[in-house]
């Protein structure tokens, strides 16, 4: 029982040390323009606002992965992608319910509408992981900036192509409401795959790599 | 020469030596690079409509021109806002404040830096028009006063990135203005107060003339406030009161004219 709760205390004083360390303006930037904009335009039936507060309130969990101290902790035996875990732990669970909180607020149209949303939240929130992971590896733990602009691009050209090729679609789209779950929901996979990717070990040589680290050994 | 027409006369020459600097590595950052991405995608669905269409016109093919540009002028905002913020990001703002040009000459160098994707944007409109009067039909003023604002827009937007950076320096923020605009559009049933959208097109050259002047005023407004950071000088005050007169009268002159009877001239 001990044991069990010290482990228990150790585990909250590793959220505690990665929230100290993490930038909260962008959740709260978000959170309050979220909080006005559900307050204006609830109850007018318009999809645009809960949209809105999906957009906002999912681009700005990418600036949880900026770490300042990224090239001083890299060698540290916390890998990478334990480190950039516990920050995703300490921003998904009360971004996430701030998300439900303010779309239960402002209503949905039904069932089909919510699951959409959700798959929306869930694919932005993905892409702005993967996109803040990926600048974030070049650029010395510093992806959050680029992340906002990335998705406002992605969205915009997305917007641009025919219906039928929207990869992110904010609106109808044929094949109805399991055709917008299932690009959301990719575009979700794909962001989760990029934050894998891009928290490998940075020691570690690339994917197409591993040929080159045998004939190192060999010669 | 006194000693502080000296001054003045070195602090606009290092402004200007920044605004060049600035204005060079704007046009291949990042941020540009997505708004020529975002012109040129306009532009082509333009080209492409006068390729597969018989009766293609500027009026009714011309707007994804006019919305490419739009989104040229909110990516100009991200990347001035992002060069605004370079102090901050890199942690250099201490050891900028030991040199002898002070906060004030380094804002408004950023301040005039804009003027060069607003150089580019208007060059790009240029040869657009051009080639549209050669190979359809001339514009009309209106729409070549439309052109003119969408190229002034650009400047506009690049100030209130420099802004945002001054006084809100989150580089969360202008990207969240960026999408605001992006999504926020004119109520489908005209109303007077719809001048204010910086796009609105006017249907007589007199009123986009008064548009042209408000979205002047608007820049004057946002560069004053950029500089006002570093301390009211005359010439801030000069701007701030400049572009507030001309943002004030334009937006009443536009109100007055624009809705007359049951009739609104957008």
């Amino acid at each position: 029982m001990r044991w069990f709760l010290l482990s228990l205390l150790r585990g909250v004083g590793k959220y505690r040390y990665a929230a100290r360390a993490m930038v909260w303006w962008s959740p709260a930037i978000a959170l309050g323009l979220s909080v006005i904009g559900a307050a204006v335009g609830r109850g007018d039936g318009f999809a645009i606002p809960v949209q809105a507060t999906t957009i906002l309130m999912a681009i700005s969990i990418g600036s949880a992965l900026d770490d300042p101290s990224y090239e001083l902790l890299a060698p540290s035996p916390s890998s990478l992608l334990r480190r950039r875990g516990w920050r995703v732990l300490v921003i998904l669970p009360p971004t996430a319910a701030a998300w439900m909180a303010l779309v239960s607020w402002q209503g949905t149209s039904g069932s089909e509408e919510t699951w959409t949303l959700t798959a929306m939240f869930a694919g932005l929130v993905g892409l702005s992981l993967g996109v803040a992971g990926a600048v974030g590896r070049r650029s010395g733990g510093r992806g959050g900036p680029v992340v906002a602009p990335v998705i406002l691009f992605a969205l915009i050209l997305s917007s641009a192509l025919p219906r039928m090729w929207r990869p992110m679609p904010l609106g109808d789209v044929p094949g109805g409401w399991s055709a917008l779950y299932i690009r959301w929901w990719s575009v979700a996979v794909v962001g989760f795959l990029i934050l894998l990717m891009s928290s490998r070990d940075p020691a570690r040589r690339g994917v197409l790599g591993a040929s080159g680290t045998k004939s190192l050994r060999s010669s | 020469m006194s000693s502080a027409q000296g001054y003045a006369y070195s602090s606009r020459r290092v402004m200007m030596a920044l605004a060049n600097f600035n204005g060079r590595k704007l046009l291949v950052s990042w941020g540009l690079i997505a708004a020529y991405g975002m012109a040129l995608l306009g532009t082509g669905l333009f080209v492409a409509a006068g390729v597969t269409k018989d009766d293609v016109s500027f009026v009714d093919d011309g707007w994804t021109v006019a919305v490419g540009f739009y989104i040229f002028a909110l990516f100009t905002m991200v990347a001035t806002n992002h060069a605004a913020l370079r102090d901050r990001r890199e942690c250099t703002s201490e050891q900028h404040q030991s040199l002898s040009a002070d906060s004030r000459i380094r804002a408004g160098g950023v301040v005039l830096a804009t003027a060069w994707p607003f150089v580019v944007a208007t060059g790009l409109l240029g040869v657009i028009i051009a080639s549209t009067a050669v190979w359809l039909v001339v514009p009309s003023g209106v729409q070549l006063m439309a052109v003119i604002q969408t190229g002034i827009f650009v400047a506009t937007l690049g100030t209130l990135g420099v802004a945002l950076a001054t006084w809100v320096p989150n580089p969360f923020v202008a990207p969240v203005v960026a999408f605001v605009l992006f999504i926020v559009q004119t109520p489908e049933v005209p109303a007077s107060w719809h001048v204010i959208f910086p796009l609105a097109h006017l249907g007589s050259v007199p009123l986009a003339g008064w548009h042209t002047i408000y979205l002047l005023g608007l820049t004057a407004i946002f560069a004053g406030i950029a500089l006002a950071r570093s301390g009211a000088r005359r010439s801030v005050v000069a701007a701030l009161l400049v572009g507030s007169a001309s943002v004030g009268v334009s937006v009443a002159v536009m109100i007055t004219q624009v809705c007359v009877g049951s009739s609104c001239l957008f």
